[in-house]
């Protein structure tokens, strides 16, 4: 049997060695513990000891050959040994290319890793729970206006985009998880069940759960106080009649709540401190007048703003509280339609109500609720009873934004603007 | 559960945080031959900050044993101690000085199980009195607990209580494997309610120091003490915030972490040691990795010492770690979405 | 050293019953030939890592662990694999460990550098230099505290002696009077520095002075010389009169590990400790004084690489571990 001649592992590291030179060319005589050949692996040139005595034959690694570790390189035959072509004598360069990657201890796990994506420059910034949230909630990030350090998106930004979507389209949404607390259930279907009371359940629409959620906010966490005030309509309600009779025929018609939006605009506009919203740590307080006016809708109500209503004509405010009332009531307005209103009217007089109180619309901070104009004698300057249509109005206030002092300025100067219309002319 | 019955029982008695890990030291010797105690200037010096006090009289020297001023050689035998039965409680004089002893707790204490196939166990407890505070600068003021939490195979705890110190490191002796005890030195003198006899509390449990719904505040050894000043100070701006105090840095309670996270949406990491590559780097990557990163909606935030050595200025070693204002400001911040 | 002798009759034959020398003998060859199977696997490819060899020292080891109890310990280095066979290993058990098998010793998370065999009291090599001294120390403490009548003796290179944890461990046995031999197997070269260049005493014995405990230098390839030095060393250690330093001379053949160029010492050096192989020298000392015949040398010779041989099939043939418990025994698993 001719010895084996085995290229050996000579450092911890390695598993191949390549082939750096031979010592001892075929059909030579070596004696062990001769030098034999040499390896190079990545740190440095190593000689090969002969393992035995004999002639060296079958050389099938050559210099620069990469080879395996304990992979025979050549044999050594004995003196009158039958030179034979042993098992494994084909050159070798080929078979390394595969034992070349067999390597110890390689790191597995690194391969595992996930390829890594490219952001995209344009991504909206969002918290992770923002992200999920508006997942949830279907809202798309491009259109959330982000209210932290550099317009990042927080969980409050989306749930708020959430709500004046679901005011915006005024349609149910199937999404049964409501954003925030609308309250515990109260049992009232088990009860009329158990009384074997007729009842039908109606699940809570989107909208509904959106108003009961921001109405139990206001309610519970705003400090609501009310100031009420009777307002003589009857000079408004003579220019009314003057305004719609130079319109007659145009199609267009003057309302009274078109002249209450112009007169609450205009003591916006004489009481800035009271066209203000409450912002946590801040407030936050309004250049113009933007009014927003309750409208019902079927399922619910939402409110549109008139912008900048103290810049704008009588004429102009009518026709566009009757434009976003009929796409309100079509579900078709937008978002930007109904957000960031600075002030709410909302007038039930239609309905023959006299007087009643109106939760804020968060976070504005205040509200005006009016009843319907009713005749009914007051007294004049000598005591004598004088006919007059008196409305009642009441305006809701949030404590941290208006003081008592401050509503009561405000509403003298709407009572001021309503019982004396023309001076709502001279701005 | 047994441990909760068994503490319940128990009457307890108001003392300081050194004096209730002398009491479990004292518990340990008295109850097994095998508990030894060892370290510089423990027996009638009483320790350097007179934690093992006057135990040599009542154990004797044999027991209560006096090293050389020899780190690495000391902790050896502790390991070779705890490896052949005997149940080792190891003081190093300051925490600093186990720098000397790396060798012997990293690559003897930590590996032998492991290296040996599981054939053995280290049940040794080595107790690290740590941290600033103390004017005592740079080699003795350091908070070197991630050191040694990097390693597998130790098991490294910061009680904050003297109820959780003496339970603590009772169940550190009942634990088959090297349990390292970082005290902060600042805490011995803070006193609390201690069950009288034995009791454990388990290692690898955070504690909720105080509930709170707004941010999770993570904090170790003595920042759990500041950062529940902190939350009080915090709770007048309408801040509410959780408490999690870790008490055992190695294995990590991330259960507890996770869900105060998911609750809170908002994570604060407090700690002394140097902030970058320290706990809070962990507990951050912990959460990031985790179920929990939906739930966040504020960037993760770490409060901790500044990268310098400790300095001997009182003001300036204030400053290179985390203070009460410190922890106050930013959590602030944070919650109001200004970070 | 004949000095020491109070009878010409060499010491081991006195000691030692003619069994108990033969088993030496067996030992011996024991481990030359576990090395060179062990080298033989390494160079196929078949055993991954490092290892370092002891071929050269079989005399040191065996002597050495020949006054100690079965139940005494010892405390091992990197070239540990002699003293894990001397104190009564089963070869099959370290193939399959330099396999990385589980039946290994360590079932294959420590390998050549940390074998170990607690059931015999090896408390395991170690691959710190120095790293063993104080947790022999340490052993020796439980020793003395639990009053278990144990010996540890401590193994540790030439190199070892110039590490902080060699002194203060010595420091400290002494201090306490502890029961443990410490023996230094001083090779002459700490990987490729001399001791001549590294260490400022002639003796690393003469460091026992230091510590006040006997120090003695002895021969380490002869039979007699090392085990009459750690008898008396033992005996000290187990009348409770603290620990001693046996300076073991030994040579190893091999270099220190396998990426050693042998840059550092001569052939001449190696071929002349070769010719003076100390495994031969107690096979001719064991013929000469009848304790065994040529034939029966031969034939512990021929046994033992039956033994080697079915050693490393038993090696080969074992299962590997499972890749899912590669945390398992990090920590202790504490059922409830």
């Amino acid at each position: 049997m001719p010895i084996e001649v085995i290229l050996p592992k000579v450092d911890m590291d390695m598993s191949t060695g390549t082939i750096a030179g031979w010592h001892v060319a075929e059909g030579e005589h070596v004696a062990e513990g001769e030098a034999l050949f040499d390896i190079e692996t990545d740190k440095a040139v190593m000689e090969v000891e002969s393992p035995g005595t004999g002639t060296l034959h079958f050389v099938v690694a050559q210099p620069g050959d990469e080879v395996p570790i304990g992979q025979c390189v050549a044999w050594l035959f004995a003196e009158g040994e039958d030179v034979v072509a042993p098992e494994g004598s084909a050159p070798v360069a080929a078979a390394a290319e595969a034992g070349s990657g067999q390597g110890v201890g390689g790191n597995e796990a690194a391969e595992d890793l996930p390829v890594s994506v490219p952001s995209a420059t344009n991504r909206p910034r969002a918290t992770p729970l923002a992200r999920r949230v508006a997942q949830t909630l279907g809202v798309d990030l491009n259109a959330v206006q982000g209210s932290g350090p550099r317009g990042r998106i927080t969980r409050s930004d989306v749930e708020a985009a959430a709500e004046l979507a679901a005011l915006g389209s005024g349609a149910p949404h199937s999404d049964p998880a409501p954003a925030r607390d609308v309250g515990a259930k109260t049992g009232a279907e088990r009860t009329a069940r158990e009384l074997e009371l007729e009842h039908s359940v109606v699940p809570v629409s989107k909208m509904r759960s959106v108003i009961a959620s921001r109405l139990v906010e206001s309610k519970s966490t705003v400090p609501h106080f009310y100031l009420n005030a009777d307002v003589e309509l009857d000079a408004l309600l003579s220019m009314r009649s003057q305004m719609n009779q130079v319109l007659d025929g145009t199609g267009a018609k003057i309302s009274v709540n078109d002249l209450l939006i112009k007169a609450c605009a205009g003591a916006l506009k004489a009481v800035p401190e009271a066209n203000a919203a409450w912002d946590g740590d801040t407030i936050v307080r309004y250049a113009d007048a933007h009014i927003s006016v309750a409208v019902s809708v079927d399922g619910g109500l939402v409110t549109p703003v008139v912008r900048h209503a103290q810049k704008k004509d009588i004429q102009t405010i009518s026709a566009e509280v009757a434009d976003l009332a009929a796409r309100a009531k079509a579900g078709k307005l937008s978002s930007k339609e109904y957000q960031g209103g600075s002030f709410s009217l909302s007038n039930l007089g239609m309905f023959g109500v006299k007087s009643f109180q109106a939760i804020i619309n968060p976070p504005e901070s205040m509200i005006l609720a009016v009843g319907q104009g009713v005749g009914q004698f007051v007294p004049d300057a000598a005591g004598q009873p004088r006919l007059a249509t008196v409305m009642s109005v009441s305006l809701s206030c949030d404590h941290r934004v208006v003081d008592g002092a401050l509503g009561a300025i405000w509403l003298q100067k709407f009572k001021q603007l309503v019982e004396m219309p023309a001076a709502m002319m001279l701005n | 559960m047994n441990a909760l019955i068994q503490e319940s029982t128990l009457d307890v008695v108001e003392m300081s945080y050194s004096e209730a890990i002398k009491d479990a030291m004292d518990i340990a010797l008295g109850q097994d031959e095998r508990v030894v105690l060892m370290g510089e200037d423990i027996g009638v010096y009483g320790g350097a900050f007179q934690v093992t006090g006057d135990l040599v009289h009542k154990y004797g020297e044999e027991r209560v044993m006096d090293t050389p001023i020899s780190e690495l050689g000391g902790a050896g035998v502790a390991v070779g101690a705890a490896l052949t039965g005997l149940r080792p409680i190891f003081e190093f004089q300051f925490s600093d000085f186990a720098t000397l002893a790396m060798e012997q707790i990293v690559n003897q204490a930590a590996k032998v199980r492991y290296m040996l196939g599981g054939e053995v166990s280290v049940p040794l407890v080595m107790r690290f009195p740590a941290g600033s505070g103390t004017g005592a600068a740079a080699q003795h003021s350091q908070s070197l607990e991630a050191w040694l939490a990097h390693v597998p195979g130790l098991k490294v705890i910061q009680p904050t209580t003297p109820h959780d110190v003496k339970g603590m490191l009772l169940a550190a002796l009942e634990d088959p494997d090297p349990v390292m005890i970082f005290e902060h030195k600042l805490l011995y003198k803070t006193k609390g309610m201690v069950p009288e006899g034995y009791y454990t509390v388990p290692i690898g449990q955070a504690a909720i120091r105080r509930e709170g719904t707004d941010v999770t505040i993570v904090a170790t050894s003595i920042m759990v003490h500041k950062s529940l000043a902190a939350a009080e100070e915090l709770e007048k701006e309408g801040i509410s915030a959780e408490v999690i105090d870790l008490r055992t840095i190695r294995p990590i309670d991330r259960d507890a972490v996770l869900k105060s996270v998911e609750k809170t949406s908002r994570l604060v990491c407090v700690y002394e040691g140097v902030k970058t590559l320290g706990i809070g780097a962990e507990i951050s990557a912990m959460v990031a990795e985790s179920h929990a990163f939906d739930f966040l909606d504020a960037p993760i935030l770490r409060l901790g010492g500044s990268d310098n050595p400790i300095p001997y200025n009182p003001e300036l070693e204030k400053a290179s770690v985390p203070q009460v204002d410190d922890i106050v400001s930013n959590v602030a911040r944070l919650v109001k979405g200004k970070i | 050293m004949a000095n020491q002798m109070t009878e010409n009759e060499p010491f081991a034959l006195k000691r030692f019953s003619p069994e108990q020398l033969r088993d030496a003998l067996r030992k011996m060859h024991l481990i030359r030939k576990f090395e060179e199977g062990a080298e033989d696997c390494y160079t196929r490819g078949m055993i991954h890592g490092t290892m370092h060899l002891s071929i050269g020292q079989e005399c040191s080891a065996v002597g050495s662990c020949m006054p100690l109890a079965e139940d005494d310990q010892i405390t091992s280095t990197h070239r540990g694999h002699g003293h894990c066979v001397a104190k009564g290993a089963d070869v099959s058990r370290m193939f399959a460990e330099f396999f990385g098998k589980e039946t290994g010793y360590c079932k294959g998370r420590g390998g050549s550098m940390h074998i170990a065999d607690v059931a015999k009291g090896n408390l395991g090599a170690n691959g710190i230099v120095a790293g063993g001294i104080p947790i022999a120390v340490g052993a020796a403490l439980t020793s003395k505290r639990l009053n278990t009548g144990k010996v540890v003796m401590c193994f540790f290179g030439d190199g070892a002696n110039n590490e902080g944890a060699f002194h203060e461990s010595l420091n400290m046995a002494s201090v306490w009077k502890l029961p443990v031999v410490f023996v230094c197997e001083n090779n002459k070269y700490g990987m490729s520095t001399s001791i001549e260049r590294s260490t400022s005493v002639k003796n690393i014995a003469d460091r026992a002075a230091g510590y006040s405990m006997p120090g003695v230098t002895v021969d380490g390839n002869d039979f007699n010389a090392i085990t009459e030095a750690i008898d008396t060393a033992v005996q000290r250690a187990r009348e409770g009169n603290g620990p001693s330093l046996v300076e073991s001379l030994t040579y190893r053949w091999r270099g220190h590990s396998k990426s050693d160029r042998n840059r550092y010492r001569t052939k001449d050096e190696i071929n002349d400790w070769m010719s003076k192989d100390p495994i031969a020298r107690f096979s001719s000392f064991l013929v000469e004084h009848g304790i065994l015949s040529e034939a029966d040398a031969e034939k512990v010779e021929a046994d033992v690489v039956a033994e080697i041989a079915a050693a490393i099939e038993f090696a080969k043939s074992s299962p590997d571990p499972s890749v899912s418990d590669v945390s398992r025994d990090v920590y202790t698993e504490v059922t409830a």
